[in-house]
């Protein structure tokens, strides 16, 4: 059952295209939300255009590591030796889905990421004294929603490098099991994080503009925040260990 | 000011002229610091062989690298003695000695760099700060702001628990910038992140189980109900999952992309600008969202 060296190079394409593809157009996204929200509070704030164009530079930096992650995948899919050894179908469906999985992965996260930045920077223009605590509670809130991301690199990592390349005693019905099993985890991280990422981020930008409304009670905010993302973010863990079992179990 | 912004910009000039005589003088060739094993040479240049696969295979999977390629001398890589990587072998076995063994020097450069650093700034301190204590001072006075503000005015003794962990992940992320094969980011080793990230989390489950009392620790798993108790277990490995991975994957993505662009770009000026990105931004950037996030989990334990 070894794939063609021709044939596996699709399925590499694939993955890396997919991959690097899907996670930009939300990354874009993100990114670009972020910007606008700043163009708008500078129309406000003329003043505190300093604050406000650093503090679109770091939010988009985290925006963008989603991208980063999925770019990396990428090249390790186009550039990682994965055509010099005999490899049959269950480890080429698990390359694709590797590709899937952070592709998908990052969209949900990188819209929640975009949402939490501007609301931010919203918050700055009402509130510009209290920068320096909005920002802080951004990165946080920025750093939590993108937990997603981080589970489904972790799922792409373990695709790409714990899949042996050929299985032992192979027959047909198992290895359209497995190919079956490897290319379904890759897809369940991806959806499965899209919901959470999204709604994490709402929650973080909700938090961010309180804060500037109130920001003597900034821990109580980030306190609430925090408990509100661990309930969301339970069902991004199911999808994680429903992956886990498909890789290991199945 | 203004002279501040004339500082900044003289930096990077002088950074962008650094790496400008790199990448044209030694096109394609690299620093080596050590001892040449064939010319007992201190310090030389040699033209790169490997390509850029070579390359990428060797900082993933150096086991395969070795038995791949047939290398003969594997203890070469390591640029240090053969009677060290023979101690490692027997630890590690025979590829991952090499990452294993770079990774130990490289901590070992660090922690004697702070320790040196910590020494010189506590000795040179004095009531007329210079430059470099002013610096330090404000680093201090930051986390220490932070750490009063999300822990309470009398826990201020955490602040130096995590300066430390700010400053570890900050100078390992900017190792990067010296262009010396071997020297190479402590951080972009899965095994780094993931100790750090054990480390905190331990010290919040350590922290918390010793204010609760061990029934109120254990009933705090099983809420909702008593069911869901492994999920919430689940959960807590995830928190040490995402803390640590996130670190990982934004300093070895941006070791990887470096690699892959200036290799296709043929070393010409691209770096500079990926290192400025990934290494300087991006690395201090990461350094500290990994305190804050330590910081903030830390919080919601501790504080009522």
């Amino acid at each position: 059952m070894i794939v063609q060296a021709d044939i596996l190079k699709v399925f590499l394409y694939l993955g890396a295209a997919l991959s690097t593809g899907i996670a930009s157009l939300s990354a874009g996204y993100g990114e670009g939300f972020a910007a606008a929200h700043t163009a708008r509070a500078m129309m406000r704030q003329p003043n505190a255009n300093n604050n406000l164009t650093r503090t679109m530079l770091i939010s988009q930096a985290i925006v963008e590591s989603g991208a980063i992650f999925a770019l990396v995948i990428s090249m390790l899919l186009l550039f990682g030796g994965f055509t010099s050894r005999e490899t049959d179908w269950a480890k080429a469906f698990s390359l694709l889905g590797a590709g899937l999985a952070i592709g998908l992965g990052c969209t949900g996260p990188n819209f929640g990421s975009g949402y939490s930045a501007g609301m931010a920077i919203d918050g700055i223009a009402r509130n510009p004294s209290k920068s320096g605590r909005i920002t802080a509670n951004m990165l946080i809130g920025q750093a939590i929603t993108e937990s997603g991301t981080i589970f489904s690199l972790v799922i792409s990592l373990l695709l790409l490098y714990t899949v042996p390349a050929q299985m032992e005693d192979p027959t047909l019905m198992k290895i359209i099991v497995k190919s079956c099993a490897y290319l379904t985890a890759g897809l369940v991280i991806g959806i499965g994080t899209f919901g959470p990422g999204a709604g994490i981020g709402y929650v973080a930008g909700k938090a961010n503009i309180s804060i500037s409304k109130h920001s003597k009670d900034q821990g109580l905010i980030t306190r609430t925040m925090f408990l509100g993302a661990a309930v969301s973010e339970s069902t991004a863990i199911y999808a994680l260990v429903v992956a886990f079992l498909l890789i290991f179990v199945s | 000011m203004k002279s501040k912004k004339m500082s900044l910009k003289t930096v990077l000039i002088v950074f962008f002229l650094i790496e400008l005589i790199i990448a044209f003088f030694f096109l394609g060739s690299t620093l080596h610091i050590g001892t040449n094993p064939d010319t007992g040479q201190k310090i030389w240049f040699e033209k790169k062989t490997e390509t850029m696969n070579q390359e990428i295979d060797f900082d993933i999977q150096p086991d395969l690298y070795v038995e791949k390629y047939n290398v003969e001398e594997p203890w070469k890589f390591t640029y240090g003695s053969k009677n060290l990587y023979d101690i490692f072998v027997k630890m590690f076995g025979t590829g991952s000695a090499i990452l294993n063994f770079r990774l130990w020097r490289m901590i070992l450069y660090l922690d004697i760099f702070m320790i040196l650093l910590a020494l010189f700034i506590r000795f040179k301190s004095s009531k007329i700060p210079s430059k470099i204590q002013v610096v330090f001072e404000m680093v201090y006075g930051f986390i220490d702001d932070l750490v009063a503000e999300t822990l309470g005015d009398n826990k201020r003794h955490f602040t130096k628990f995590f300066l430390t962990i700010f400053l570890f992940i900050f100078f390992s992320n900017w190792s990067a910038l010296l262009p010396i094969p071997g020297i190479s980011e402590p951080t972009k080793n899965l095994n780094v992140p993931l100790g750090l990230g054990f480390m905190s989390i331990g010290l919040v489950h350590f922290l918390s189980l010793r204010k609760k009392g061990i029934i109120d620790y254990a009933k705090g798993f099983c809420e909702p109900f008593f069911i869901m108790a492994p999920l919430n277990i689940v959960g807590e490995v995830s928190k040490v999952i995402s803390i640590s991975f996130r670190l990982f994957g934004n300093i070895f993505g941006g070791a990887i992309i470096t690699l892959v662009i200036s290799s296709l770009t043929k070393n010409v000026i691209v770096p500079i600008g990926l290192n400025l990105f990934f290494t300087m931004f991006a690395g201090t950037i990461q350094a500290f969202v990994f305190t804050m996030l330590a910081l903030t989990y830390l919080s919601m334990e501790i504080v009522d």
